[in-house]
């Protein structure tokens, strides 16, 4: 079944990593559904910081698992950011499952490493880390779609006792998303209006 | 000037409260081997009975995965253009 293949691609690649102790953190679906708003999504996105580590200690290991560049060179740049893109396909399955790495040294990606949140997931027997809810719902708004926008709507509203707004404000307006955030807010919370934010 | 967009309604209804983060990955993966039976179903409908259905479905997923590409080319396209308080 499609979720117990991306579920065995992310714990083979999650436990593939894990020894090099580069701070990383989930962002795909199965980060939605630990901030209780479940879509079928299939994706094994993770942000990582490689600090001063090398990437070709990164490639080795995942090749030596069996994880494979979608393309060459592996690394893309983007600007600031640069992405990593592999395919998996873990025993018994006949599809493989697409693994994308964000590697990101700014100052607002470090920030959201350190406030990634540990979850045990007992079926994979294994503890990963996923986004924050406020990171989550600043990387959906700088998506950018129209799933993305509804997405953080969702997270918002579903989130909402627990949500840090004093950062989450803060680094909508750093990240300049704020006429999204706005969309968002008025789709979360319909009666109300959006919070003003410089 | 503020940009309008059209919302989309949630694609999924809530999940009853109370959950833990195992049963609601759990509802993740019901709900995704759903939809997939549903693509699979639509698949086969479109290639016929003698159709190679799990070609069609890496198709499926190609397409699906081009379109998550493109998301990602986006957001790191607008973190870098607007991410600048942050020194993105």
């Amino acid at each position: 079944m499609a979720a117990n293949v991306v579920l065995a691609a992310l714990k083979h690649v999650w436990t593939t990593l894990a020894p090099l102790r580069l701070p990383m953190a989930l962002m795909g679906g199965v980060a939605l559904a630990v901030w209780q708003y479940v879509r079928a999504t299939r994706d094994v996105d993770l942000l990582v910081s490689l600090g001063n580590s090398d990437f070709g200690l990164v490639m080795a290991r995942l090749a030596a698992a069996g994880i494979h560049p979608k393309r060459q060179p592996p690394l893309v740049p983007l600007g600031s950011l640069q992405i990593a893109q592999f395919r998996y396909e873990p025993p018994g399955a006949f599809v493989d499952v697409q693994v994308d790495l964000l590697l990101a040294e700014s100052d607002y990606h470090r920030q959201a490493l350190v406030r990634r949140v540990q979850v045990h997931l007992p079926d994979l027997g294994m503890e990963i880390h996923v986004l924050g809810c406020e990171d989550l719902i600043l990387h959906k708004l700088l998506a950018g779609r129209m799933i993305d926008r509804a997405d953080a709507a969702a997270l918002l509203r579903l989130n909402r006792a627990s949500l840090d707004l004093a950062y989450l404000h803060k680094e909508v307006a750093d990240l300049g998303v704020s006429v999204e955030f706005g969309e968002a807010w008025r789709q979360a919370f319909p009666d109300e209006l959006a919070p003003k934010i410089e | 000037m503020v940009r309008q967009t059209v919302l989309v309604p949630d694609p999924v209804p809530p999940l009853p409260p109370g959950l833990t983060v195992e049963q609601r990955i759990a509802l993740w993966g019901d709900l995704l081997d759903a939809c997939d039976q549903l693509l699979l179903a639509g698949l086969r409908r479109r290639i016929g009975p003698d159709g190679d259905l799990r070609a069609a479905y890496r198709e499926s997923l190609a397409r699906q995965r081009e379109e998550h590409d493109r998301m990602l080319l986006g957001m790191a396209d607008r973190f870098n253009r607007r991410g600048g308080r942050h020194g993105g």
